[in-house]
């Protein structure tokens, strides 16, 4: 176990490398800090250092700045601070700051100092025990939700093979494309490691491409998308929101088309504000029936009702080039939303 | 049904589908017939599977959920239903880590399709398999 004391007093370094050595019975690799070259040096060597013992004044830095850059290359090295000047709003301090412990600087201490380092290491290994079972957790309970959610795949398509009906077989394929787009952002949820936002882009993305690699006519998606890590009470709304646009233009702009032009653009208006438009080239308003434009059809009834919970707003035209353009524009946070 | 227009019966493909969640395995076979192949057996665990290949004298193609009872994971299996039988094998799972997803396309599968993946999804990995056989043929 490698542990780095830092002190401007040699004599007291020693007193304490001894102590450490005492309770730890060998096997330890002690450092001396002296300076800012010895500090640097000592944590660009590996093994990490898993104990910290530093004094709070120095010459040449403070215990918390020391603090600070230990726990940059580990943040979960035990440290013990130490201070000749013991007082309770400096203990409070070390504590804030994540020091485990807090002792006097004193030769009759230094026991109690290294019980003190044993207790926090005994601390750590703790935490990073709950921690490695906390992502193994994560890990299995994702493993089975994609799992799940195959299954329901599974049932819609079992079930939408028994129905002879074309429509409703039709419908049960809708059901289908809905479940898989939520999973989608499920697993973008879980790739982004950040569970408060969603990388929309990269859903986005891959949305379209799945939806459209379904096509079996020719369709040429052009993606106008900027970067945007959308809040989680924002981006599964709007994700289904893209879903049905896109799967609308799909079954209407284009019937009995060889071929068709998708654009899918988002736009970020400040970092939480966004417009989405997906537009096509197809046959536009008057040409055929869309779904999306009659009040009563599913895919707008949920449509309305997405944006309405992002607190948003739609409008639809028809584009001078012929087909329709759908734009969806997002405010910052969603209504009623305590999401931070 | 093929989606590419070249008809169901092109090739007849012999596919042997390991996944030990029935319901999940009985969605593959639907997809598998219904595309105009065979399903070979359903294997639960990678002991399983090796039995069935050597048995049946291989299949065209191996579906293998990554994660199986047993020693073996479907990652190990896919190693030895390449370097064994020379067989084609497409990977599902429910993983969406990066990792493990690289331990994955190391092995050089057809696909690897993420649950939940849809009907179209397997179409597609079968009807290619399909038209590169048919393309070697020519």
């Amino acid at each position: 176990m490698r542990i780095l004391v830092v002190d401007d007093d040699p004599d007291f370094r020693a007193l304490i490398a001894r102590a450490l050595r005492t309770e730890f019975d060998g096997g330890t690799d002690i450092t001396q800090i002296t300076d800012r070259a010895s500090l640097d040096a000592a944590l660009a060597a590996k093994p990490l250092p898993e104990l910290l013992v530093s004094d709070l004044s120095l010459r040449w830095d403070d215990g918390f700045g020391i603090l600070q850059a230990v726990r940059s290359i580990n943040p979960l090295c035990a440290a013990v601070m130490c201070t000749g000047t013991g007082n309770e709003d400096l203990a409070v301090r070390a504590m804030k700051a994540g020091f485990d412990d807090y002792i006097v600087k004193s030769s009759n201490q230094l026991r109690r100092l290294a019980t003190a380092a044993r207790m926090a290491l005994e601390r750590i290994q703790t935490r990073r025990g709950l921690e490695e079972n906390r992502d193994l957790l994560t890990r299995e309970l994702y493993h089975r939700l994609h799992n799940n959610l195959q299954l329901v795949t599974s049932l819609i398509a079992f079930t939408a093979r028994s129905i002879d009906d074309a429509g409703a077989r039709e419908k049960l394929n809708d059901l289908g494309g809905r479940v898989q787009s939520l999973s989608l952002l499920q697993e973008r949820l879980y790739r982004g490691g950040d569970f408060g936002r969603i990388d929309f882009k990269a859903f986005l993305e891959q949305l379209v491409d799945n939806v459209t690699a379904l096509d079996t006519r020719n369709i040429a998606v052009r993606f106008e998308v900027e970067e945007a890590a959308l809040l989680v009470d924002v981006a599964i709304p709007l994700g289904l929101v893209a879903n049905e646009l896109v799967t609308n233009s799909l079954k209407h702009a284009f019937k009995h088309r060889a071929e068709g032009e998708l654009l899918v653009a988002l736009t970020a208006l400040d970092p939480d504000a966004h417009i989405l438009e997906i537009s096509d080239n197809g046959s536009g308003i008057s040409g055929e029936t869309r779904d999306a434009n009659a009040p009563g059809g599913l895919g707008m009834r949920l449509v309305r009702r997405l944006i309405q919970q992002v607190g948003g707003e739609m409008e639809s035209f028809a584009r001078p080039s012929g087909g329709m353009s759908w734009r969806v524009t997002v405010p910052g946070r969603p209504h009623g939303s305590s999401a931070s | 049904m093929a989606r590419d227009g070249t008809g169901p019966a092109a090739r007849q493909l012999r596919v042997l589908i390991v996944e030990d969640e029935l319901l999940i395995a009985d969605f593959v076979q639907m997809i598998v017939e219904d595309a105009g192949h065979s399903v070979l057996g359903i294997a639960r665990t990678a002991t399983e599977a090796l039995a069935v290949m050597e048995r049946t004298g291989g299949a065209d193609l191996v579906t293998l959920d990554m994660k199986l009872a047993g020693d073996m994971d479907g990652v190990d299996l896919a190693r030895v239903v390449r370097d064994r039988f020379g067989t084609p094998f497409v990977f599902m799972t429910g993983s969406a880590e990066a990792k493990s997803r690289a331990r994955c396309e190391a092995e050089r599968p057809m696909a690897v399709l993420q649950k939940p993946f849809r009907v179209e999804a397997l179409e597609q990995v079968l009807a290619s398999l399909c038209s590169s056989a048919a393309a070697a043929a020519r």
